[in-house]
């Protein structure tokens, strides 16, 4: 019986059989199970109840929220939360908001909560569900994030209006017509009128509602993300609930002292002028189109004197589709690809080629940018804010008379505000924010809306707070780089100042293309 | 050991074998070194030390500056340009790409085509090219990072192409994935702690094990068991006192691996990866139950073949291959997926294993899978008592060779 290398390797080689007989045996197994399986699919199956999730005093039920234009979506829990529209008045019209809770996957999740505040205004947090997620992924792991619509914008009542026929025929000329943009509001009133009181959706009251919201959760203190007009809100609501806030995240930040359009026309110059800085600093761009910026005003200039009607292919459907091209036309498109470094990079190419009279290109992307804006831009909500919060202080300034956005923005906005109804403002509003919550603001270097320094000036006063500047970025940048692990490590530890942030000197600009082929290789 | 043998009284002749073996052994510094500090201990050290290491390794992976050597890197500045962006530190050019992944002196290295410019400018397709050796475990996360990062930076680009001629990018991904991973973190956590199942096998085994050996084995060799074997009283009974003797030495190993298993759970940093691992008192008392009736089995399979052994050399070659054994329910499970039926529960080491997993899982066994665990290994215990008994009524065993 005794044992020999030999046989060890021989006992080895039975383990190993054994094994595999055992495996063999198993999955032979399994073919005489499977004719069983039909017979239980044939039983009629009662449609299976939606799972509830119980948080705090609600019950949430699992959902799926799309995101616009992406066919995708992202699963989620969700529930109404019915407010009073007139906090002041109990007896005012009760409107639903829509409530969304991303759920951490941990067994016992952290006891603070992330709020994702959107911008706009007139953005709804729920459709940002997939960004959120993934920005937020490494935080999730172990704390859930409340995304609310505000008031007045996705699920929660949302005052958009359709444009009426009249308003959208281009056979107008380009000059700007204020009666045309009080009649448009005028008429988005009427619709509105039966389901909102557009004097409600304002700031301050929708943190009010947020804060009602965060009770029904349980009270969890919230770490607050805002992009763009959501930092105003995180602002706002931070000076009034100073305690039901643990960390802040400003991405895009709005100082409150600016009256929100006031800059519009000066940030966008500014950024542009930068942008096409990039293009004139390299060789085999400047080659191709001299100085894009003189381009870009060459273009406005001929558009202003001769606009006209132009055909082309509708990038989604590819039928042939007639469009105004003027200089409105152009400067809105222009704007809105200022607002991403992959867009942005597309300008001169797009400007050039429209300028020599291509102008597919620049129309065809100015489509596919407005399917995404389209709702955003001239909402209701989009003026309940300003009209309450901003239209006092704006004034036009004639130095941007020149600017490719001029001073329409201004002009338009105080037009509307003329027939649009106000909501009140709190006297301390527009004061500076004072806090020592730990703070963190992102920044994107050529942001053409909320410039770097924004963010600067809502840092001076905060002796807990720290700006980041992201290379090369525009407008919400906090999925570019390695922002999404700096936002976790400063969620997590709340030591804004000892946060390395070295990873984001890895940032680039997007390079320009020179052609339809892309930028050099 | 002479107080022990002089006339026991017949009935407690069961209880008198018992306390004298306890006794005598927790005087025996080897057999206490092996049953309460090296077995229950070893398994839960090694066990955090192999798991901090993998989990700081993958996650220095997944965010440190990663060094890939480029060849042709000037081709193609801007791919550079992006990977830099991602955390990659491209480095210097090597002659033979194919030799430094073999020699692991880097995890990957990128080679671009030298006509890659060309046939970027004219809008054709081009290939980049990613060296590397799969069998280098290590490598995988740094391969997976440089591939996710170049086809990124080519879908970005392909769709910059179309936005750049007005045209939808989605008309040329018109359907996307959307992945929904039903896995609960503690049930991630399984992947890697598959083997735990196999400490508590071989921390009863490692308990029980000196004990079996020098009871049977070691007494036959120092010519004892004759002695032992010539008095009045049956020798099942004298089994038994042994068997309970050794299951008390390996009941007290579980449940020292299972404490120190409860404390080591707070040092691995399962968390930093979105897992979570709950190794209390819940785990503990679930472990210890599905693991009682196979403390019996394994001190009977120990002293059965150590019975067989005409020394104590021999018997401890033949149990450290008897201890190869529960390491197959362990490989069975990590290599193929099965998915468990009712009737593997009740397979001794199967059914505690599965069961096990299930515990981590955070799924936690249900009484019917508990039943046949208990029921299957006790019946199978039993039945080689049975044998052993048999084996010890032969006039053999008593007298050393």
């Amino acid at each position: 019986m005794a044992l020999n290398g030999r046989t060890a390797i021989r006992i080895g080689a039975v383990v190993v059989g054994l094994g595999f007989l055992a495996w063999n045996q198993m999955h032979g197994r399994e073919p005489a199970t499977v004719p069983a399986a039909p017979a239980v699919a044939a039983k009629p199956q009662p449609p299976a109840k939606a799972p509830t999730w119980r948080l705090g005093s609600l019950t949430l039920t699992a959902c799926e929220l799309a995101q616009p234009n992406s066919g995708l979506s992202t699963a989620a829990w969700c529930a109404d939360f019915p407010v009073p529209e007139n906090r002041t008045d109990p007896h005012s019209r009760t409107i639903k908001l829509k409530l969304a809770v991303l759920r951490s996957s941990a067994q016992v999740a952290s006891g603070d909560m992330l709020a994702f505040l959107a911008g706009g205004p007139g953005q709804a947090a729920t459709d940002s569900a997939g960004m959120v997620a993934s920005v937020l992924k490494p935080l999730l792991a172990h704390r859930h994030v409340v995304l609310l619509d505000q008031r007045g914008t996705g699920g929660s009542n949302a005052l958009g209006c359709k444009e009426s026929a009249e308003m959208v025929t281009p056979a107008d000329d380009s000059t700007f017509d204020a009666n045309k943009l009080r009649a448009a509001a005028a008429d988005c009133l009427r619709q509105l009128a039966g389901r909102a009181d557009p004097r409600y959706y304002t700031t301050t009251i929708a943190a009010q509602d947020l804060e009602d919201v965060r009770k029904a959760l349980g009270s969890p203190p919230l770490d607050l993300v805002g992009v763009s007009y959501g930092t105003r809100m995180a602002q706002q609501y931070l000076r009034r609930f100073p305690d039901a806030v643990r960390s802040v995240v400003l991405d895009s930040a709005v100082p409150n002292s600016l009256a929100l359009g006031e800059d519009f026309a000066r940030n966008l110059d500014d950024a542009l002028k930068a942008q096409f800085a990039r293009c004139t600093a390299e060789p085999a761009c400047k080659k191709q189109f001299g100085d894009p910026d003189q381009t870009l005003y060459q273009l406005r200039d001929a558009l202003r004197a001769n606009p006209h009607e132009v055909s082309f292919r509708d990038p989604q459907s590819y039928q042939t589709v007639k469009r105004m091209l003027d200089e409105d036309s152009l400067a809105s498109v222009v704007r809105m690809f200022a607002y991403t470094p992959a867009t942005a990079a597309l300008l001169p190419l797009s400007i050039d080629a429209a300028a020599h009279g291509d102008v597919g290109p620049l129309l065809g992307q100015a489509k596919l940018l407005s399917g995404e804006l389209s709702e955003l831009m001239g909402s209701g909500m989009q003026y309940s804010v300003i009209c309450s919060e901003d239209a006092d202080l704006l004034t036009a300034r004639p130095q941007d008379a020149h600017t490719i956005l001029g001073t329409r923005m201004v002009d338009a906005l105080k037009a509307v505000c003329t027939v649009w109804p106000k909501g009140t403002r709190p006297a301390d509003f527009h004061q500076p924010l004072k806090t020592d919550k730990p703070m963190l603001l992102l920044a994107g270097q050529y942001d053409p809306v909320t410039p770097p320094r924004y963010a600067d000036e809502v840092a001076q006063g905060l002796p807990n707070a720290r700006v980041l500047v992201l290379k090369g970025q525009a407008h919400s940048v906090m999925a570019a780089g390695c922002a999404p692990q700096l936002i976790q490590h400063f969620v997590e530890k709340l030591d804004p100042k000892t946060l390395d942030a070295s990873c984001l000197d890895r940032l680039q600009p997007t390079p320009i293309f020179i052609d339809f082929n892309g930028s050099t290789p | 050991m002479n107080k022990a043998t002089s006339k026991p009284p017949r009935g407690r002749a069961f209880l008198t074998v018992f306390l004298k073996e306890v006794k005598e052994n927790l005087r025996d510094r080897r057999t206490l070194m092996s049953a309460f500090l090296t077995g229950p201990l070893l398994g839960p050290l090694l066990f955090v030390m192999l798991i901090n290491v993998t989990l700081n390794r993958e996650l220095e992976k997944a965010e440190k500056p990663l060094p890939v050597p480029v060849i042709g890197a000037e081709f193609a500045p801007n791919l550079l340009e992006a990977l830099k962006a991602g955390g990659v530190v491209p480095g210097a050019a090597v002659a033979d790409p194919e030799q430094t992944v073999r020699k692991q002196d880097a995890d990957v290295v990128l080679r671009i085509a030298a006509d890659y410019g060309k046939a970027w400018r004219k809008g054709e397709p081009v290939q980049v090219e990613l060296f590397y050796d799969s069998s280098q475990r290590d490598a995988n996360t740094s391969v997976e990072r440089v591939t996710r990062l170049v086809e990124g930076y080519a879908r970005q680009q392909g769709a910059m192409r179309l936005v750049a001629r007005g045209m939808s990018p989605s008309t040329a991904w018109p359907l996307q994935v959307a992945r929904r991973d039903q896995a609960t973190p503690q049930s991630r956590a399984v992947l890697m702690f598959a083997m735990l199942p196999y400490f508590f096998v071989i921390t009863i085994f490692m308990g029980g094990m000196y004990l079996a050996i020098d009871l049977t084995a070691g007494e036959r060799e120092r010519q004892s068991l004759e002695p032992l074997f010539a008095n009045p009283v049956a020798r099942w009974k004298i089994l038994c006192g042994k068997l309970a003797a050794i299951c008390a030495f390996s009941t007290a190993s579980l449940l020292i691996t299972l404490l120190a298993f409860a404390v080591v759970g707070q040092f691995i940093p399962a968390e930093k990866i979105g897992m979570e691992l709950d190794l209390g008192l819940h785990f503990a008392t679930y472990v210890s139950l599905l693991m009682l009736p196979l403390v019996l089995l394994l001190a009977v399979l120990q002293s059965m073949v150590a019975a067989f052994a005409k020394s104590y050399r021999e018997a401890q070659t033949y149990i450290s291959l008897l201890m190869l054994v529960p390491i197959i329910p362990s490989l069975l499970l990590s290599f193929m997926p099965i998915k468990a039926q009712a009737w593997m529960y009740a397979v001794p080491l199967l059914g505690q294993n599965l069961g096990i997993m299930q515990l981590l899982r955070g799924d936690g066994v249900t009484g019917e899978q508990l039943g046949l665990c208990l029921a299957g290994s006790l019946a199978a215990a039993l039945l080689a008592v049975l044998a052993t008994v048999q084996l010890y009524r032969s006039e053999k065993l008593a007298i050393s060779a």
